[in-house]
């Protein structure tokens, strides 16, 4: 049963929900921004559900054709603005960037508020449109359609931008936070990897959001006013739309994925107990990635009607990134080599990823292989590629932070033998749920299809029970971690043995996140030092 | 070999002529993209076994530092795969993008939710592409509303096809008989059923088909009222059998009274019936979405007047009381912009 109550921390500060409702504590922020997300992830899991569903026989199934539309264009908003994005940085990388470098909160503690703010707000208005007769441009808003439809694309429009601006508040927080506030004698090279990639994330989001809000802005006078921008038969041009779309939503994928791989190392290093083989060269990759990534949007439109010319040009820039992922996956498994690891729920999500992230990132270069990309655009393929990395990716992360952190954000341990369960069940069932859309898209089945040649059913039915496990092992991550809330037992200070700063720091941390100042003299990787001086 | 792999892959057959190269490209990127994941993945379990913590520990391993040639060679190695697969890809990319000169051209009209064809010799078809094997064909493509895309698998060819402007693609088709066409660009409502077969013929049937195009047999009107009605895609929305769908159906529709959106009635004649198919939503029947396209402009005085001729050939068929064994899409109203 319940042991001893858990001490003074930042869970109690003594004015109830007002403390909560009005808190500028970073902890407390980064939970607000997990039970927001969490929410996110539910109704957007939900709406996957029903499409999978659907899908299971060629015609109707349960929904109609519009209502089909609808859910697959919600799917993909709610998903990819309001959980992939805003996730990891938004719950973990407010928790945990102050205290990784030694500072008591963010340097803007009431604009960290109000990005939560910004971002419920935004999300509210976003989902405004679920009651407002719904949007059915695909999360993409291709013009002229999304000028012509009817429906409420102005309300998720509006939302998205909202979602933007809380975004851009967060990116700024945390760039200005880990350049003033690094504890004295916290240089750039002794910080953890995560907060790199954090730092890397956030310069994408300051500078390629702006992008998107105004297109997205532009998209909606198209569709309120008729303005044209984007419209032919106004003399405007639907590519143009397309440019600007990718040139964020192309770097917003590096948005979601970039914390992921922070994480990644984070407990790769953590359960090896070895430093990275090369602090380095993870650095360096980041940074690529974000750099690199501006360069590359032109690969969404390799039939779109651009120049042959500059389909060569994005094809062989898209190939750097691959290098960059590439040299990140040699540097964890180079990690893992000599050490002394120790076997729990983060690191078997870690084992799940390895492929995941691998083959996603492969099929990448395979889309990025202009003439093969011909066959795939728009298929299943596409589908199952980019699902591999945002869920198989950053979702296989996000849910090995949640296990390796939640021991210090609780105070608590979870039951190792159900983490493994639901670990496995969630990685099998993601397996089994996008594999067959590979082939479903090697066949040649478009994305957004509601009703499909029968040929394709056999795969779409396999995706469908692999989707169902999927769910399943969610439910049960979701129900494991909330009783080991209640009844888990106590936790200590650093139950995995690492030497990263917020480990030194009692579970869970205390309000002002230190008891005795921060020790700079060992890094966050610094094990065989930090245990002589222990 | 080649058929081993296409099978496991699940691709379609290779009908064009430069299915088979694109597959051979597919196989090696794919198959190095399995190798290396799952290569990855078992480093990693090895590692993880291997190193695992255990009472006593185990002996410490030297782990060095990496040398920079290592570093070097490994990233220097996989940048030259992934550029050589760039360089393939990119070549082949180009050919895709490059008609020959002796194609013969199609021009090619999308809108939602159908493709229409217009031959050289001045014919024109609606979904069926008729082509000969053998020959290279230009499609000249540009869309009368959104964005949609031509798409045949069996060819490995897809294209964009815009409003307000004009792409092209090619094939030379090396199998006979029917390859679908999908539309792979989200267009609405119907956008899965946007669908329409490339029907590739031997050079006896290609002569056949155009001999038959050049004069067509004499029929009455209702009869060529019926073909106009399926060579312009009017029955993917409206049945003659009372089964509903997203139009009327033309089952017992002439003669009879309607109810319209404002709530008027009117009597469905040859005035209304033709007026319908110029401006479909200037006086739309209650409980349908306005979605049908005009056809101003782009149907003939005479077809027009076989349409009507069909339709009201229909007026006395008995409804089809029994449900079809697939169920259509029930008309759904669409919730309308405010003006």
């Amino acid at each position: 049963m319940t042991e001893s109550p858990l001490p003074e921390s930042f869970w109690r500060d003594g004015r109830g929900l007002r403390g909560w409702l009005l808190t500028t504590d970073h902890k407390r922020i980064g939970i607000l921004f997990f039970f927001g997300t969490t929410l996110a992830l539910i109704l957007g899991g939900t709406f996957a559900l029903v499409l999978r569903l659907e899908l299971l026989t060629p015609d109707k199934t349960l929904v109609d054709a519009h209502t089909y539309n609808q859910l697959f264009t919600h799917h993909g908003v709610v998903m990819v603005w309001m959980f992939l994005i805003p996730s990891i940085p938004g719950v973990f990388g407010n928790f945990f960037v102050p205290i990784m470098i030694g500072a008591k909160d963010v340097a803007f503690p009431r604009l960290n508020l109000a990005s939560f703010y910004v971002y419920l707000l935004g999300s509210v208005v976003t989902l405004v449109a679920l009651v407002a007769g719904g949007v059915d441009t695909g999360w993409t808003f291709y013009a002229p359609y999304s000028a012509s439809t009817n429906g409420a694309v102005g309300w998720v429009v509006t939302g998205v931008f909202i979602l933007g601006i809380s975004t851009i508040m967060s990116g700024i927080n945390f760039i200005v936070t880990i350049h003033t506030l690094r504890a004295k004698g916290v240089g750039w090279m002794g910080i953890p990897i995560f907060v790199w990639t954090i730092y890397a994330t956030s310069i994408i989001q300051v500078l390629a959001t702006p992008v998107l809000g105004l297109s997205l802005m532009l998209v909606g006078i198209d569709h309120a006013w008729g303005l044209g921008l984007f419209d032919p038969a106004a003399g405007g041009d639907p590519v143009l739309f397309q440019h600007l779309f990718w040139f964020y939503s192309h770097p917003a994928v590096y948005i979601m994925i970039l914390p992921a791989l922070g994480v990644i190392t984070e407990i790769v290093c953590t359960f090896s107990r070895n430093p990275p083989v090369s602090y380095r060269l993870l650095l360096v990759s980041a940074l690529g990635i974000a750099f690199v990534g501006f360069l590359t949007w032109g690969h969404h439109m390799f039939i779109a009607g651009m120049s042959t010319f500059d389909s060569g040009v994005f094809g062989a820039l898209s190939m750097l990134v691959a290098i960059f992922s590439a040299i990140k996956v040699f540097t964890w498994v180079a990690t893992l080599y000599g050490g002394r690891i120790s076997l729990g729920t983060p690191i078997l999500y870690f084992f799940g990823f390895s492929f995941l992230f691998v083959f996603g990132g492969m099929s990448g270069v395979a889309v990025a292989t202009s003439s093969l990309d011909v066959h795939w655009h728009d298929t299943y393929f596409v589908v199952a590629h980019f699902h591999f990395i945002m869920v198989g990716g950053s979702l296989t992360a996000y849910l090995a932070a949640l296990h390796y952190w939640f021991p210090k954000v609780t105070g608590r341990q979870y039951s190792g033998r159900w983490g493994l369960v639901s670990a496995m069940m969630v990685t099998l069932g993601f397996f089994f749920t996008f594999m067959p859309q590979f082939l479903l898209g090697n066949a040649g089945m478009p994305r957004r299809y509601y009703s499909y040649p029968d040929r394709y059913q056999w795969l779409n039915v396999m995706s469908t029970a692999g989707a169902s496990v999927l769910a399943l092992g969610l439910l049960l991550t979701v129900g494991a971690l909330a009783v080991a809330c209640v009844r888990g037992k106590r936790a200590p200070a650093d139950p995995w043995g690492s030497a990263s700063p917020e480990w030194q720091v009692p579970s869970p941390p205390p309000q002002h996140n230190f008891v005795t100042p921060p020790d700079p003299r060992h890094g966050p990787y610094d094990y065989d030092g930090r245990e002589r001086s222990e | 070999m080649n058929e081993l792999f296409r099978t496991l892959l699940n691709l379609p057959e290779q009908a064009s002529s430069v299915a088979l190269r694109i597959d051979v490209l597919h196989y090696v990127v794919i198959a190095v993209s399995m190798l290396g994941a799952t290569g990855v993945a078992v480093a990693v379990a090895v590692l993880l076994f291997r190193f695992r913590r255990r009472p006593g520990g185990h002996p410490p391993v030297s782990r060095g530092h990496v040398p920079l040639w290592a570093e070097v060679t490994m990233i220097g190695g996989l940048l030259t795969l992934f550029l050589a697969f760039w360089a393939v890809g990119f070549r082949q990319f180009v050919t895709l993008q490059t008609p020959p000169a002796n194609s013969m051209p199609i021009y090619v009209v999308a809108k939602q939710w159908m493709w229409t064809f217009a031959y050289p010799d001045g014919s024109a078809t609606t979904d069926d592409l008729y082509v000969p094997v053998g020959r290279p064909v230009k499609l000249v493509m540009t869309s009368r509303d959104v964005i949609h895309s031509f798409f045949v698998p069996d060819f490995r060819i897809k294209q964009d096809v815009l409003p307000a402007r004009t792409t092209t693609a090619w094939f030379e088709a090396t199998r006979a008989g029917p390859h679908d066409i999908l539309c792979a660009e989200y267009c609405g409502l119907e956008h899965s059923r946007m669908r329409g077969r490339v029907i590739a013929l031997s050079d006896d049937d290609w002569a056949r088909w155009a001999d038959s195009r050049a004069t067509p047999a004499a029929h009455d009107l209702a009869t060529m009222g019926a073909r106009v009605a399926s060579e312009r895609g009017c029955l993917r929305c409206h049945t003659v059998d009372g089964t509903p769908h997203l139009g009327p159906t033309w089952a017992q529709l002439y003669g009879s009274t309607i109810v319209l959106t404002s709530g008027d009635r009117i009597k469905v004649d040859e005035a209304y019936l033709t007026e319908s198919m110029m401006d479909p939503a200037l006086k739309l029947r209650a409980g349908f979405a306005p979605i049908m396209p005009t056809y101003q402009g782009l149907i003939q005085g005479v077809d027009v007047a076989a349409l009507v001729e069909y339709i009201r050939s229909l007026a006395d068929r008995p409804l089809e009381l029994d449900p079809p064994p697939a169920a259509p899409l029930p008309p759904k109203p669409i919730p309308t912009r405010a003006p």
